[in-house]
């Protein structure tokens, strides 16, 4: 009886949604976390995750890659590397459209990648995704060949990330850079129609689609009619309103709740474990205590990640112990041996630094204290476990609950003593956007070396990596490089980054994209 | 007419100060506007000089404060830095969810703090006078934010009679007391003060000696001048509904003005959160306008001054 | 002073006093003495299971963090109370000054002062403390500042007409004409006169004032973590509402019931003050 009260209220409330009782291919997802500030869908500028979790059903890319990050003709249905690895000729379909109607051919793959590395155009993540990338050259219209200034080991892989998706140039150049952003064109099977700014973002099944890659089930258009992502910023109402049926799917859902539903049943559930940057903090190495390489250790050493991790994630995330997620190719074990916890030693390394246990339970050096202004973007409750092991130790940790744009201004001005971060990537060569030195941030540059490092050794190590020649010899940089990043303290991973996504029964086909975080929606069906 | 003219010389300079107070505060931000405006994004020289340029930045302040006041009078203040989209646009589309619990909590408020108001004065000092009294006390001292964090809990999570979500009338229910309560409490003391005061006095006093009952002696004699000043609650109180909002939309997860404003002030978007005010500190500015009218046509004495004026 | 005593008698003497007086003490008392009677440090993770429901150990449960509710809520005490007082001091004190002042110099000085209060009260004042917060910037004295300035309006308002039926009594005028100083007029004598007036809409103020700052600790733009503010634990218990209640319960509770307190005190103080008003009326 509650029950159909409750779907009676949900069809009579619902104004903007598509009911359950409507077409049934007609899907709501939720979309959300606690930043509904969505600024951009397109996919050369983006870098956030919440952004591509629409841009990556509205957009192909060139090779196509599943959530194993197994690789199939995409937009491009072969392709040949020339032997020094410097030249990518990609033979591109013949059939593809784009949602404006005009054709997809090498023009626009060129149009694309040239953009992004344009300065102009303020691409965010996509620029350092192309790597080496020098010129893209139309050889006729349907072969495209791509050449890098140097061997780029991890452009196959590059090619499959949603940041490198083709755009319409026909629409860039109609509505402008920042046009487009609100209103994007590509070729994927869905269509964008509406974007209420806070609230909502529509999208329609393109009808013409019909190059789906080989993984998905079916090939010409979705069976989902429309797509609706409201965004809903508070966790308790998003899950309120999947277990109400008032919307199909919603992404981060508490592992509490996800418990829940895989003890009643009553709600499916799937958990990505994302490949990148774990859930880590940088501390900054150029400003306040953690100049000191011993004070960084001893944070370190201060931190029980794996029991922080359980009592905050109740199985639903494993810590994690390196620079990269373990999912990641060329993930080093040999990060695993560093900084156990051990309060004794982090107490020690603290004493031989010269800082003191004072009166109020905070170490004092030369009457300075043993501060660490800490803003925290992401994970309240994780930072606040993070405040209380360092505190115990003799750390005064100031947590100041941060939404981005404060954040960035904080990093602008070098005012933070540590930030945390994570990152979806499909390769170690992610590594080179924190740790370059050329990543450090400055006044009207925004980037993410936030430990603000810069060693001319480790910079090296990451410019070869990314045109190693053989898998051996990537492998073995790559561990080079993580053993440096964790010899220097700077960058401590505390857990693996989890999408934990519940959905309605009734449906089945919801899969993650390539990387574990957004999901393709493209062969989701009723049962 | 006098009187209604004299009220509306002195709204106008008020509007225009507040709106200079805004003015100034809002430029005196820290934070480069134009590092706001790219979100971080990385940009040429050149792309941050033509920003810089939409933005007006390049004009001195002076020039800056005259089209701003003209701005604000037009109803145009700009971009959002957050979503690129004219301000006026996105303060008109979520509008509506905000007025919706403001009428909805203004019917609650009007009708249980009246209601309690006039149970306690019909008969002050006795047991239902205390038991009002209390409820009202109740109500003004309750958080809002935790009075509908346990509404939801209990009628929703618990009981699951009312959706969590949802953009329909019975969504409104829950937030509309949650905004309301405090107003309820408010009205129904003033209308009880008022009601015993003017129960008090010899008219009425009259009026029960000559045998007319309590009932036409409430409705038809004492009510109409026992509302006099609850009126003028109301206008401090719109005040209070227009940021009631606030907490009530990030409680109850619904769109509107308020939750716009507050995400706005943390993602310093400034072009958004100066639009919210300016047009916040009108509404609020035009409603207690409207109280002052109404209190000089219902309150004899002004009714008086006004006709022999 | 017979008088006055009479008056208190029967202020301490009325039952919403008592009650009201009585929780308020016990609320200060156990701020005062938090580390006595606060069974766990409040800032000590895992101190018990995590989310357990309240027991004989942990009387009102524990939070996500294992920490005990019932000694967060004890020393939350410390914060909910004493920021409302202060910013309401700040306020009466900016309030007060801003009123005499003007009322006692009067003429234009004393329109342009009114014009400026009442551009004040253009702004609701949960808006003004917002704004004011958009550009200091978050934190708890932040929030504090932002809401003892924007209850200034309210203060300065009563005050003046206070202060300028103050001014009119004849031994103001003798001080005058006796030369005593301006500044030792306003605060020597008119201040005293409406000494009363200020302690009443003072402590009718301090409940409105706890609940704003609270308010805005809920939003996120007040008390930081681990800060036991009251409105602040409020917030984070928001998350797990439904799997540990009592982490949003016993905060919003407590609130509620100081605030009330407070209330009910500052209503029976303003009564008090219009019984002394009309005895004073009855003997002239």
């Amino acid at each position: 009886m509650r029950k159909l009260i409750k779907y009676f209220l949900g069809i009579a409330t619902l104004t903007f949604s598509f009911s359950f009782f409507n077409t049934a291919y007609s899907l709501d997802l939720v979309f959300s976390e606690d930043r509904p500030d969505l600024r951009t869908l397109d996919p050369r500028i983006t870098q956030s995750r919440h952004e591509e979790m629409l841009i990556v059903n509205i957009f192909d890319q060139l090779i196509a890659a599943d959530s194993n990050g197994n690789h199939y003709p995409g937009l491009a249905k072969k392709w040949d590397v020339s032997s020094d690895g410097l030249e990518y000729t990609f033979h591109l379909r013949d059939d593809v459209t784009f949602h404006d109607g005009t054709k997809f051919n090498a023009a626009a793959v060129k149009a694309t990648f040239d953009s992004i590395v344009d300065p102009e155009t303020g691409s965010q993540g996509a620029v350092d995704i192309l790597g080496p990338y020098a010129s893209t050259e139309v050889i006729d219209e349907y072969t495209a060949k791509v050449t890098f200034n140097r061997r780029y080991g991890s452009a196959l892989t590059a090619f499959t990330e949603t940041e490198l998706s083709i755009v319409s140039p026909t629409a860039l150049e109609k509505l402008g850079n920042e046009g487009f952003g609100m209103a994007p064109v590509g070729t994927g099977p869905f269509k964008f129609k509406n974007w209420e700014a806070n609230k909502k973002v529509e999208l329609v099944r393109n009808d013409d689609y019909n190059w789906a890659p080989e993984y998905m089930d079916g090939s010409g258009p979705s069976q989902v009619s429309t797509l609706t992502y409201r965004l809903i910023k508070d966790t308790s109402t998003r899950v309120a309103a999947l277990e109400a049926g008032e919307v199909h799917i919603a992404e981060l859902v508490p592992p509490l709740d996800m418990r829940r539903f895989d003890a009643s049943g009553d709600l499916k559930t799937i958990t990505g474990t994302v490949s990148g940057l774990p859930y880590a903090a940088f501390l900054n190495t150029t400003v306040g205590v953690f100049q000191d390489i011993n004070v960084r250790k001893a944070f370190f050493h201060s931190l029980d990640r794996v029991k922080m991790t359980n009592d905050l994630f109740f199985g639903y995330a494993e810590a994690a112990f390196g620079p990269i997620s373990s999912s990641t190719p060329s993930y080093w074990k040999g990060n695993e041996d560093y900084y156990q916890y051990d309060v004794a030693g982090a107490e020690a390394l603290l004493e031989e630094a010269g800082w003191k246990m004072g009166s109020d339970g905070v170490r004092e050096k030369n009457g300075e204290k043993l501060t660490v202004f800490f803003p925290c973007l992401l994970e309240p409750d994780t930072c606040v476990a993070i405040q209380g092991y360092a505190n115990k130790v003799g750390f005064d940790v100031n947590v100041e609950v941060v939404m981005k744009a404060r954040q960035d201004e904080l990093i602008f001005a070098n005012g933070y003593d540590m930030l945390v971060i994570r990152w979806v990537s499909l390769d170690p060569g992610v590594l080179i956007i924190p740790f370059h030195s050329r990543n450090i941030p400055e006044p009207g540059k925004f980037k993410f070396n936030w430990a603000r490092y810069a060693n001319s050794g480790l910079d090296q190590l990451l410019e070869d990596a990314e045109s190693a020649e053989t898998q051996e010899t990537k492998d073995d940089l790559y561990m080079q490089i993580q053993k440096h990043i964790m010899d220097q303290a700077i960058f401590l991973a505390i857990h693996d980054q989890v999408q934990t996504v519940a959905y309605s029964p009734d449906l089945e086909g919801v899969r993650f994209a390539n990387g574990n975080w957004q999901l393709r929606m493209y062969d989701v069906r009723n049962k | 007419m006098n009187f209604f003219i004299k009220k509306l010389i002195i709204v106008i300079p008020t509007l225009y100060i507040a709106w200079t107070v805004v003015f100034v505060t809002l430029n005196i931000i820290p934070g480069d506007p134009v590092n706001l405006m790219l979100g971080g994004r990385p940009a040429s020289e050149e792309v941050r000089e033509n920003v810089r340029k939409n933005l007006g930045l390049d004009k001195p302040v002076a020039e800056r404060y005259v089209s701003f006041l003209i701005n604000a009078t037009k109803g145009d203040l700009g971009k959002s830095y957050l979503t690129r989209q004219p301000v006026t646009k996105m303060i008109k589309e979520n509008m509506m969810p905000t007025i919706q619990l403001s009428i909805g909590g203004l019917i609650f408020g009007v009708f249980f703090g009246v209601f309690f108001g006039i149970i306690a004065g019909t008969k002050p000092n006795s047991m239902r006078d205390t038991f009002a009294m209390v409820i009202a006390l109740c109500g003004i001292s309750l958080p809002s934010f935790w009075i509908g964090m346990m509404l939801i809990f209990i009628f929703g999570t618990t009981l699951g009679w009312v959706p969590i979500v949802g953009e329909g009338f019975v969504s409104l229910i829950l937030p509309s007391i949650s905004v309301g309560l405090f107003f309820a409490g408010g009205m129904a003391r003033l209308t009880r003060s008022s009601l015993v005061d003017v129960l008090n006095q010899d008219y009425i006093r009259t009026a029960k000696s000559k045998g007319l009952s309590t009932y036409n002696i409430i409705l038809k004699h004492s009510l109409r001048n026992a509302m006099i000043p609850p009126v003028t609650l109301l206008g401090i109180q719109f005040g209070l509904l227009i940021t009631g909002a606030v907490i009530t939309e990030e409680v109850f997860a619904r769109p509107g003005l308020g939750q716009l404003l507050l995400q706005a002030i943390l993602a310093k978007d400034i072009p958004l959160v100066q639009a919210l005010v300016v047009y916040m500190t009108a509404v609020y500015i035009f409603l207690n306008l409207i109280v002052d009218f109404t209190y000089g046509i219902i309150d004899p004495r002004i009714r008086l001054e006004r006709k022999s004026a | 002073m017979n008088r006055n005593k009479i008056i208190l008698k029967r202020f301490l003497l009325n039952k919403g006093s008592a009650i009201g007086g009585i929780f308020l003490i016990v609320i200060i008392i156990g701020a005062v003495f938090a580390p006595v009677i606060a069974p766990y440090n409040w800032n000590a993770v895992d101190t018990g299971p995590r989310l357990s429901p309240p027991s004989l150990s942990y009387l009102f449960g524990t939070d996500i963090h294992g920490r005990d509710v019932f000694s967060r809520i004890v020393y939350g005490a410390r914060y909910s109370l004493s920021v409302g007082v202060i910013s309401v001091l700040f306020g009466i004190i900016a309030g007060s000054t801003f009123g005499i002042t003007i009322a006692y110099i009067g003429g234009r000085v004393d329109i342009i002062g009114s014009r400026i209060i009442d551009v004040m009260f253009g702004f609701p004042s949960f808006l003004l403390s917002l704004l004011v917060v958009a550009i200091i910037g978050v934190g708890l004295w932040n929030v504090v500042f932002a809401v003892g300035l924007a209850s200034i309006p309210h203060f300065a308002r009563i005050i003046r007409s206070a202060a300028l039926q103050v001014k009119e009594q004849p031994y103001i005028e003798a001080g005058i004409n006796l030369g005593f100083g301006n500044l030792r007029i306003m605060f020597g004598h008119i201040l005293p006169n409406i000494f009363p007036i200020i302690i009443v809409i003072a402590t009718m103020d301090l409940g409105g004032a706890i609940i704003s700052i609270a308010s805005l600790s809920f939003l996120g733009l007040g008390a930081q973590p681990p800060e036991p503010e009251w409105g602040a634990m409020l917030s984070s218990g928001r998350e797990y509402m439904r799997y540990a209640p009592w982490t949003m319960i016993y905060p919003g509770l407590f609130l509620f019931l100081t605030v009330m307190s407070v209330n009910l005190l500052g209503d029976r103080l303003s009564q008090a003050l219009d019984a002394r008003q009309s005895i004073n009326r009855g003997k002239a």
